[in-house]
């Protein structure tokens, strides 16, 4: 419709702003036995679902923010609030100083959307002739229009499959082709559910190439979800942890591997199948004559392990690493999953 | 699969279909009542055509009203849908060639358990009704409703190859569906017979109409109910159809098989 | 406004002719599926007429009229409602809504514009109007400029009676998002079913009900009656307009109460089917 004033908003400062949201959800109960057809039908069964309760969080202009959680979380309930396509049950949303549901058309042509499961293309339509009709709706000037579309076709290699009908594209195609529709109109903030739904390892690498292009330049504000903590902690220098609608953490990978347990692996390969006993390291499991141990914290005096390790048998190599984040994230998942109050969703 | 295994699979098929149906609210009744409202629209219309006549091509008023109720408490079983274009559309006909039970009785099961609840709320308080509409619903005769019986289930069959040869249709043409909807249940209810009697066509146009397999789907057991026509005649012409489509329908779905599976999705 | 509505429109027909000139076969195809459905969707009602030489109290060309009205009636809503923009409650009910919801402009300029399919459909507006010219000639039929009028002003109102009508039962799903796909896609095919018949037999409950809860009798019958001097007097010829207009001030309340619902409970029933397909 109108064009999107850029001009008024400052290239610094806060974003998005989400006040004590709230957003509960009411979900039917159906009796699945024959004999209760009609208690189904006259006197149905609800149960409310706390989707989101009370979280706040702010982003800032350029930054990346991983949004991450267990299923069901209430991370695409949140994306949904931030897009516009629902209100809060309470609390408050501002992003880019608007109401998103209230300022709708004059919010939705600055952010752009894309929800893995589901896609913008039209389907017995080559990709080309979607972005054309993304070019009309959105008004975007020709100038910007050709710029993004080499973006488009060049780093996200939505050029080989430009002439092909939507409907014939594979899941990772269609994923690059949407991204690709998203960025057309050069948000000022793109909020990615699921976007790496798909991709294979090397379309995975160029969207997170682009991603980190695009907040390198330091005017796109990206907030993504994903499962796959590994691309998440590459692509995004903040994580949000959210965990049935709560805000679990907030803050840096690293700090947030220092505060559940920076877990680290030390590898020893000696000339016994048997793994000397070290105290204060876990052993994981022995491969031949090579055995893994966890060490804990940060606090774990590798010297002295090895030490101890060389007094039994002869250490013929050593390896350490940290532990792999799903780990980490698998271990806090654990943690919430024992802790949960009973009677959540 | 076993006899016993396949009839519990069916059942239990049926029972989820009725129950999704069932399942949401009981605003869905609704669509009855807008039944109930299209066939009283159209007894009336009947009645006023047939004012101040006698018979029309070998029936009379009575038999007309008669005919145009069971047409309506019939609607389902009279012009089948399984729901096999749409699944085919969307692509949901992978899962359904990875159940055991086939093809033809997981869409046939589901498509009964709707029929199950259309029966129940519609059918049966549209027949309770027919008195308070005017309306005779008992058949022409015993042995009418017996030969009723038998034509029905022919043209059950009937409507359920013609569904799976439209099937067939649209993944070979390869195209949306919505459109040959549209014709498809515009065709249908003109050519079965179901909303205008075929004997009631002008120009002796139903004689020739009858023979096609679409008379068989509901103009002949509705004509054998009413006692309107040769019932002999009608079943062997319904069996004829039911045989003849099936064998079709049989070698149509293995030579197309390979692109309803890839259709969609 | 007007010159963004005129340029998706452009853009709505260039992607339908596109997609209808996708190949040759197609292209046959999708106009014998046309006219097909066309004829065969008059052809009943048609062949009745002929052969009891009218439906009382309407003689046969009377009836031809009617049926010519209806189908052109039609026209307008169903070339702007494909995608199910007519069959609204499909979109709504699963969960569609959201990607109107991503584009920079208000929803109802969507919907007005996104279903625009020129190219599909007319060939039920040639025969239409083919049966219409054809009966009103048999007739003598004076076509003077306030008949003409009269008539524009109540094909209009039908057309606007049988979209506020669609889109009153669509917008039901906003609240009862399953069931009223069911009722609203039977609603509207029982307006097709009934739309081409005289309901003057009916009785004064139904006849009621016809032009009120469910307006079959609006599409066609009504105004024909007034157009055709069966009904005398000119609140007959405002009739249909005049409801019309009542029906869409009635949808357009119901769309603004389920926004602010959607906006509340959002949809839990996502598929893409029956969309942008
Ligand atoms: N429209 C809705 N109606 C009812 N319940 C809903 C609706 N949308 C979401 N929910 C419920 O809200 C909760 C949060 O859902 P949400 O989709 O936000 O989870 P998520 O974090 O995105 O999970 P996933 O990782 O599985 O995508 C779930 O329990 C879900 O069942
Ligand atoms: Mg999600």
């Amino acid at each position: 419709m109108h064009r999107s004033d850029r001009a008024g908003t400052p290239a610094s400062g806060t974003v998005v702003e989400c006040r004590s949201v709230c957003k509960t959800f009411r979900q039917r109960q159906p009796s699945e036995r024959p004999r209760d057809v009609l208690r189904n039908l006259l006197h149905p069964r609800f149960r409310t679902i706390e989707a989101l309760r009370g979280v706040s969080f702010t982003v800032n202009r350029g930054e990346v923010v991983a949004y991450a959680g267990p299923n069901g979380a209430g991370k695409s309930t949140t994306i949904k609030l931030l897009s516009g396509m629902l209100a809060p049950t309470s609390g408050s949303v501002r992003v880019l100083g608007m109401d998103p549901v209230a300022d709708r058309t004059r919010y939705v042509g600055r952010i752009g959307v894309v929800f893995g499961q589901r896609t913008e293309l039209w389907w017995d339509h080559p990709v080309a002739a979607s972005y054309e009709w993304k070019r009309v709706v959105w008004d975007i000037p020709r100038e910007r229009f050709d710029r993004m579309c080499g973006v488009a076709r060049d780093i996200l290699g939505v050029g080989e499959s430009w002439n092909t009908l939507a409907r014939e594209l594979s899941l990772g195609q269609r994923m690059r082709a949407d991204l690709g529709m998203a960025m057309l109109h050069e948000p000022e903030i793109l909020f990615l559910d699921e976007p790496t739904l798909g991709l294979d390892v090397l379309a995975k690498r160029s969207m997170t190439r682009l991603v980190q292009q695009l907040s390198a330049t330091g005017s796109v504000t990206v907030m993504v979800t994903s499962h796959d903590m590994n691309e998440l902690e590459q692509l995004a220098g903040r994580v949000i942890f959210i965990e049935s609608g709560n805000l679990a953490y907030d803050g840096d990978f690293a700090s947030l591997r220092r505060e559940f347990g920076d877990l680290r692996r030390l590898v020893l390969e000696t000339d016994s199948a048997t793994p000397p006993s070290l105290p204060g390291a876990e052993l994981v499991g022995s491969q031949g004559m090579r055995h893994e141990y966890r060490l804990g914290g940060g606090g774990a005096d590798v010297a002295a392990l090895l030490r101890l390790a060389g007094e039994q048998c002869p250490v013929l190599d050593v390896e350490t690493h940290r532990a792999p984040i799903d780990e980490v994230i698998a271990g806090i998942y654990e943690h919430w999953g024992r802790n949960r109050p009973a009677g959540t969703a | 699969m076993n006899a016993r295994a396949l009839t519990a699979a069916c059942r239990r098929t049926s029972a989820l279909s009725a129950g999704a149906m069932l399942g949401e609210n009981p605003l869905f009744l609704l669509t009855y009542l807008l039944r109930l409202l299209r066939l009283a629209a159209l007894l009336a219309i009947w009645r006023a055509v047939f004012a101040a006549r006698g018979q029309v091509g070998g029936m009379d008023v009575e038999q007309v009203l008669t005919y145009t109720l069971l047409a309506g408490i019939l609607a389902e079983p009279l012009n089948c849908r399984t729901g096999l274009d749409r699944s085919l559309w969307e692509g949901a006909i992978v899962t359904r060639m990875l159940q055991p039970m086939g093809l033809v009785a997981s869409f046939v099961s589901e498509m009964a358990g709707r029929w199950a609840v259309g029966f129940a709320f519609c059918s049966l308080p549209m027949l309770l009704l027919a008195p308070l509409l005017g309306v005779d619903p008992w058949p022409a005769s015993a042995a009418a409703a017996a030969w009723f019986g038998l034509s029905l289930a022919l043209a059950i069959v009937v409507g359920v190859a013609l569904d799976f040869l439209y099937g067939a249709a649209i993944a070979v043409l390869k195209t949306d569906i919505w459109m040959l909807d549209g014709m498809r249940h515009a065709v249908a209810l003109l050519l079965s017979g179901a909303v205008v009697p075929l004997a009631l066509l002008p120009w002796g146009l139903g004689r020739w109409m009858q023979w096609l397999p679409f008379g068989a789907l509901a103009s002949a057991p509705l004509q054998i109910y009413t006692g309107a026509g040769d019932a002999p005649m009608l079943l062997a012409l319904q069996a004829f159809w039911a045989l003849a489509l099936c064998l079709f329908g049989r070698w149509v779905w293995r030579l197309t098989r390979e692109r309803m599976v890839s259709y969609g999705g | 406004m007007a010159a963004r509505i005129l340029r998706l429109w452009a853009l709505y027909a260039y992607l339908d002719g596109m997609w209808i000139a996708r190949d040759f076969r197609s292209f046959i195809f999708y106009y014998l599926a046309d006219a097909v459905t066309a004829v065969a969707s008059v052809a009943g009602v048609l062949l009745l007429a002929q052969r009891f030489d009218g439906i009382p109290p309407w003689t046969r060309d009377q009836v031809v009229f009617l049926l010519g009205f209806g189908m052109v009636a039609r026209f307008v809503p169903d070339m702007l409602g494909n995608y199910n923009v007519l069959h609204i409650s499909r979109r709504i009910g699963r969960g569609q809504l959201d990607h109107i919801l991503v584009q920079p402009q208000p929803v109802w300029m969507a919907l007005l514009t996104e279903g625009f399919a020129p190219f599909w459909g007319l060939l039920s507006l040639a025969p239409g109007v083919g049966l219409m010219v054809w009966a009103g000639q048999r007739m003598g039929l004076e076509a003077t400029p306030p008949w003409l009028l009269a008539f524009a002003l109540n094909l209009a109102g039908a057309s606007a009676a049988l979209t506020a009508y669609a889109a009153l039962w669509g917008f039901a799903a906003f609240f009862q998002p399953r069931a009223a796909e069911e009722i609203s896609g039977s609603a509207v095919d029982l307006m097709t079913d009934l739309k081409g018949f005289p309901l003057d037999a009916l009785g004064p409950g139904l006849r009621t009900a016809l032009v009120t809860v469910i307006p079959a009798g609006l599409m066609a019958w009504y105004p024909c009656r007034a157009l055709l001097g069966l009904d005398h007097g000119i609140a007959a010829l405002w009739a249909t307009p005049a409801a019309a207009a009542a029906l869409c001030c009635a949808a357009c309340l119901t769309f603004r109460m389920g926004m602010k619902r959607y906006a509340q409970v959002g949809s839990s029933r996502y598929t893409s089917f029956g969309h942008r397909r």
